[in-house]
């Protein structure tokens, strides 16, 4: 058996991110035939359906974070310029998660109590270890900035997140804990949602636009005001679900708005600054979909002075967790799981043999088809889990689940499951044996 | 990260009107066989890129004023095409990309084929070669290790 080597001196590592994206783009393939599947439940406006919520956790457990997690281990090396402290614990760490999101969902579906304790704190212990291992290996890192600082946020509003779930979920077991039952809830989606997600994806986006983009001397200094108006929005929130004042949501709406508008100042800066000739489409859509944060942000301010019930809630978390978050996450697959896979099968033959580029692994136009898909699909169910509309519902469903299913199928060609186990196993590299002549190639 | 880009500003030294010579030839003698020696001075010094042709280093000129010109002198006796070289190592991304675009997009010499781009990396730079293919450039690798690749960017 021979060992695989890295692609470069510096390249990162590939097992443990393309394992993590792997999991995620499984687990958004069954998150669309799931929510094709038990459509009816949400026709119904059951929002407290069990496989609702199981529905709810397989999209941010075994699909958001799951694939955000691959990608924070793939961008440690490139972003941070440090590999991670120790791969053999994220290794593990992986299986031990996966166990619990797979228990967990399954337990969420059958209502299983003691499943869900049970998995639901293997989850908690793979999510301490995770952030654990993120913010050991980043202080050493001496890349500072905004980036920084968001994502070492994240990573602590993770933590905080998943304790409070903890305590959510303690709640039915501790009486004295079930009178805050509510506010535990709404506390957890805003330090998850708002704290880990908002935080992350708008940190390394400081990384990867400027990246994919090839932007240099734009300016820098409105990245620290950004910061600062999100969390304290996200405070603000916070203590809202707490005093239950109309009054803190709305100021957290609005701080989070004014982040997310010197956001998309900053993209555009960026893009005026860029040396490439043409923005890739994904990359457009991160703007885009930076800019629907902000819409959503808007609705914050005016939800609670419109007597709307928590159907209009539950409608806002979606629009955030689909159309911001899974779509920004959308976005950056199609260019950095190439940028992964490329490292990995043809990175160590640059120069060697003839290989592909990396634009060669997928055509990026064929990305506005998922998006024409995804975003009829996610506009339709809005509107109408809004207006309670089931066929509006059941279309939409089925729209959106058309465009995940195509995006998976873009990413598993790219990632070419024929040769995959393999690398993922590290016991074969694609091209090993054949770069003398490259006439396989 | 072995080879290494030594500089020497000698600038002050000649608007003294004194001679540098000494000084240069002693960076010289220090380079290892990969080094290349950044040189500053307030006009293109050709006896002295004479003299150090005959020790077997060759030189590529730039001009970045009218009284100010770097000079970089290597070894290489593998082609007549001379090189510039830029150590991006270190810098966080995309620097690396940002800082080879702007000298091949800025300086005619590397448009028009007179002169190429060694760039040392710590990795392939996955995004920067369509880039370069889009320019119609050409490249070469050479993966040395202790986060070293060089890349030889030429048309």
């Amino acid at each position: 058996m021979q060992t695989q080597t890295r692609a470069t001196s510096q390249a990162p590592p590939f097992a443990l991110p393309a394992r993590y994206m792997l999991s995620g783009l499984i687990g958004f393939v069954l998150f669309a035939v799931d929510l094709v599947w038990h459509v009816i439940p949400l026709t119904e406006g059951q929002i407290s359906n069990p496989h609702v919520i199981a529905l709810t956790h397989l999209l941010t457990l075994g699909v958001l974070l799951t694939f955000v997690m691959g990608a924070v281990y793939q961008l440690l090396t490139v972003a941070f310029l440090i590999p991670l402290k120790t791969e053999k614990v994220g290794r593990l760490n992986f299986w031990l998660y996966l166990t619990g999101v797979v228990g967990l969902w399954g337990s969420m579906n059958t209502w299983w109590v003691l499943g869900l304790d049970i998995f639901g704190a293997v989850v908690v212990l793979g999510l301490y270890v995770y952030a654990g291992l993120i913010l050991w290996s980043l202080s050493s890192s001496r890349v500072g900035g905004a980036m920084r600082g968001f994502v070492l946020s994240a990573h602590i509003y993770l933590i905080l997140a998943v304790t409070v779930a903890w305590l959510l979920v303690l709640s039915f077991i501790v009486p004295g804990l079930a009178p805050w039952q509510s506010q535990l809830l709404a506390t957890h989606i805003v330090l998850a949602a708002g704290g880990f997600f908002g935080f992350i994806i708008l940190g390394f986006s400081y990384k990867l636009l400027p990246m994919f983009t090839l932007s240099h001397g734009y300016s820098t200094a409105r990245q620290n005001y950004t910061q600062v108006l999100l969390h304290l929005g996200l405070w603000s929130l916070l203590a809202a679900a707490w005093f239950h004042g109309a009054i803190w949501v709305t100021v957290g709406g609005v701080l989070a708005l004014t982040g997310f508008v010197v956001q998309v100042w900053d993209i555009l800066d960026i893009f005026k600054k860029r040396m490439r000739k043409r923005v890739d489409l994904p990359i457009r859509v991160v703007a885009m979909a930076f800019a629907i944060a902000g819409v959503g942000m808007v609705a914050v301010v005016v939800i609670p002075w419109t007597g709307v019930g928590i159907v209009a809630w539950q409608d806002l978390i979606t629009f955030y967790l689909l159309g911001v978050v899974a779509l920004i996450l959308i976005s950056y697959a199609y260019k950095i799981v190439p940028f992964l896979v490329w490292t990995e099968r043809y990175g160590k033959h640059v120069g060697k043999a003839k290989i592909p580029l990396m634009a060669d692994l997928l055509n990026l136009q064929h990305s506005r088809w998922v998006y024409s898909l995804f975003g009829s699909g996610l506009l339709l169910y809005l509107v109408s889990f809004a207006l309670l509309w089931p066929i509006g519902i059941w279309l939409g469903a089925g729209l959106l689940a058309a465009g995940v299913l195509v995006f998976g199928g873009q990413m598993f060609y790219v990632l070419d499951l024929r040769k995959l186990p393999q690398e993922l196993r590290g016991t074969k590299s694609f091209l090993q044996g054949r770069d003398d002549t490259g006439s396989e190639l | 990260m072995t080879r290494k880009i030594v500089e020497l500003d000698v600038r002050e030294i000649l608007r003294r009107k004194e001679e540098p010579f000494q000084l240069i030839m002693q960076s010289v003698q220090q380079l290892e066989a990969h080094d290349v020696l950044e040189l500053r001075a307030t006009f293109e010094p050709v006896p002295l890129m004479r003299v150090l042709a005959k020790q077997g280093l060759r030189s590529t000129v730039n001009r970045n004023g009218e009284d100010d010109f770097t000079i970089q002198f290597y070894r290489d006796a593998s082609d007549a095409l001379s090189f510039w070289h830029l150590d991006n190592r270190g810098l966080e991304p995309p620097q690396p990309m940002v800082r080879a675009l702007g000298l091949l997009d800025g300086v005619d010499a590397y448009g028009h084929g007179e002169r190429g781009l060694e760039i040392w990396n710590e990795r392939v730079p996955a995004l920067l070669l369509p880039e370069l293919e889009e320019r119609g450039y050409r490249y070469e690798f050479q993966d040395e290790g202790e986060q070293t690749v060089v890349i030889r960017i030429y048309r």
